[in-house]
């Protein structure tokens, strides 16, 4: 079940422009096929601290966003994209922390420390709908 | 070369070990203080790794060109740091049997090593590194990334034959690597086109890292076979042949192909699997992704064979959790069911519909597939 969200930090920004893009690349592992993306692209790994990084689409374009990607060493096969609305549905929300120290450009991340650490199912739950929007939208860009 | 010495140990409890190497780091910061300086032990992770990779060309090399090993090839070399010998930094790796069984005197493993010696001393004349190994090449690219000038790491052979491996042959290797370069290889795929006109097939990928082309020659039938409507339609192929790759590994064209086989989704999924677990720690990126275990990778093996796939479902697509663990998926617009063999072999069984609200989920156990795969087929029924 969601907790409370955490404070934000002094420079985080909550996104509140529903329309707002929010390009999350994905690595090559976990795709097989064009079509066949895994839900585990929108799933926080261990570098996330369950914050998923993704870039704002407001001062990023999807493809600047996979260039941006592959200048810090990151492999990725192209990028998806959800909403600031589409986040905010599954009880989540999207943070602006690219004013922080070290962060890369445009950098923002959908808030999972809302979600119960021990609560498996709703981390997987919510990257299931957030990859059914993103297939919907289907690739922003395939380099 | 110098000798540094070491004997394979003769009775028979010792047959349980085996004094397998010593990897000599000296000059510089390795002639000076005490202990065994920390970067030393991710250049020994390199080097079973690409002793790993050697072992594999020797096997095909001694098996009439098979491509595939046998299943538990790469556990076989199972490398302890039992020592740090004194006179500069010498770390000393003993190689333990799997249990209940005892070591050879001489298997693929002690040759690669003269594979690996052979490679670094052909650092200046590449074109003398035979077309199977430059496979092999780009991986010392990973080794002897801490080496500081003047120093330099001694790789024995496998009669204990030492080579100098330092800064200047390391570049020289990737030099040597930044050319296409050509070798055998047996690549998983789907067919994304077969024109009779050309005589031509283009071969989609299973990692989605190329899209090679090739004349399908006398394996029309297989490749028509292979096709559906669309590639993701159609039925996964193991095609094997001669192959030329970009230097970044990436395969171009197949140059020959001498087999074409079209799998059932018990093979793929084993194949994929197989594929995954050879995963190098860190695969994700900033030291992110842990290797597939073979538990979870053997659990997802028990799981899928029970499975009724045709049945139920489409075959799934199966990806790498960056703990450790496998992930098979199956997405249909309005649901999203996934089952993941954790790296301790236990199942984690999910399922969404078109809200939060409509999930469902099952802990199984290890040893449980049978009870993964009940909850998956009532899961994926509706959607079949």
């Amino acid at each position: 079940m969601t907790a409370a969200f955490l404070p934000l930090d002094e420079l985080e920004v909550l996104l509140t422009d529903n329309a707002e893009l929010l390009h999350r690349q994905a690595h090559p592992t976990h795709l097989e096929q064009d079509d066949q993306v895994s839900i585990m692209v929108f799933r926080p790994d261990q570098r996330d601290e369950r914050k998923l990084s993704v870039r704002q689409g407001s001062q990023l374009t999807a493809e600047q966003a996979y260039n941006a990607h592959g200048e810090e060493g990151l492999e990725s096969l192209g990028t998806l994209t959800v909403t600031v609305a589409e986040v905010g549905s599954l009880g989540l929300r999207a943070v602006d922390d690219s004013a922080t120290d070290g962060a890369p450009e445009a950098h923002a991340f959908v808030d999972f420390r809302a979600v119960e650490h021990r609560d498996r199912a709703e981390m997987k739950s919510i990257a299931g709908l957030l990859h059914r929007h993103a297939l919907a939208r289907g690739w922003t860009y395939r380099p | 070369m110098t000798a540094v010495g070491g004997d394979v140990r003769q009775n028979e409890a010792m047959a349980m070990a085996q004094d397998f190497a010593r990897l000599r780091f000296a000059g510089g910061r390795f002639d000076h203080g005490t202990g065994l300086h920390a970067d030393v032990l991710e250049e020994v992770t390199t080097y079973k790794r690409i002793l790993t990779e050697l072992a594999k060309v020797v096997f095909r090399r001694e098996n009439s060109g098979r491509v595939r090993v046998p299943k538990g090839f790469e556990d076989r070399l199972d490398l302890r740091l039992v020592d740090v010998e004194a006179g500069s930094q010498i770390p000393v790796l003993d190689r333990i049997a799997a249990s209940g069984e005892l070591l050879v005197p001489e298997d693929e493993y002690d040759r690669a090593q003269d594979l690996f010696t052979q490679i670094i001393d052909a650092a200046f004349t590449p074109t003398d590194i035979p077309r199977d190994l430059m496979a092999v090449v780009p991986m010392f690219s990973k080794f002897g990334t801490s080496l500081r000038a003047g120093e330099w790491i001694g790789v024995p052979n496998s009669r204990n034959d030492e080579v100098r491996y330092d800064r200047t042959t390391r570049a020289r290797l990737i030099e040597a690597s930044g050319e296409p370069y050509r070798a055998d290889a047996e690549l998983l795929g789907w067919v994304s086109d077969l024109n009779a006109q050309a005589g031509r097939f283009e071969l989609r990928l299973a990692d989605g890292s190329a899209t090679p082309t090739g004349e399908y020659g006398r394996h029309w039938n297989e490749f028509h076979r292979a096709v559906g409507p669309t590639p993701e339609e159609g039925r996964r192929v193991r095609v094997a042949g001669y192959v030329e790759f970009s230097a970044r590994g990436e395969a171009r064209k197949f140059l020959t192909v001498d087999s074409v086989a079209v799998l059932d989704t018990w093979e793929w999924a084993t194949e994929r699997i197989e594929e995954l677990q050879t995963l190098p720690p860190g695969w994700l990126g900033n030291d992110a992704g842990a290797a597939i275990s073979l538990e979870a990778a053997t659990a997802m093996m028990t799981l899928i064979d029970r499975l009724e796939l045709d049945a139920v479902a489409k075959p799934p697509p199966i990806f790498p959790t960056g703990e450790g663990g496998v992930q098979a998926e199956w997405v249909f617009p309005v649901l999203t069911v996934s089952v993941e063999s954790d790296s301790d072999g236990s199942f984690f069984c999910h399922r969404v519909g078109r809200t939060l609200d409509s999930a469902d989920s099952l802990d199984v156990p290890a040893g449980h597939a049978a009870d993964a795969a009940d909850w998956l087929a009532k899961a994926l029924g509706p959607a079949s």
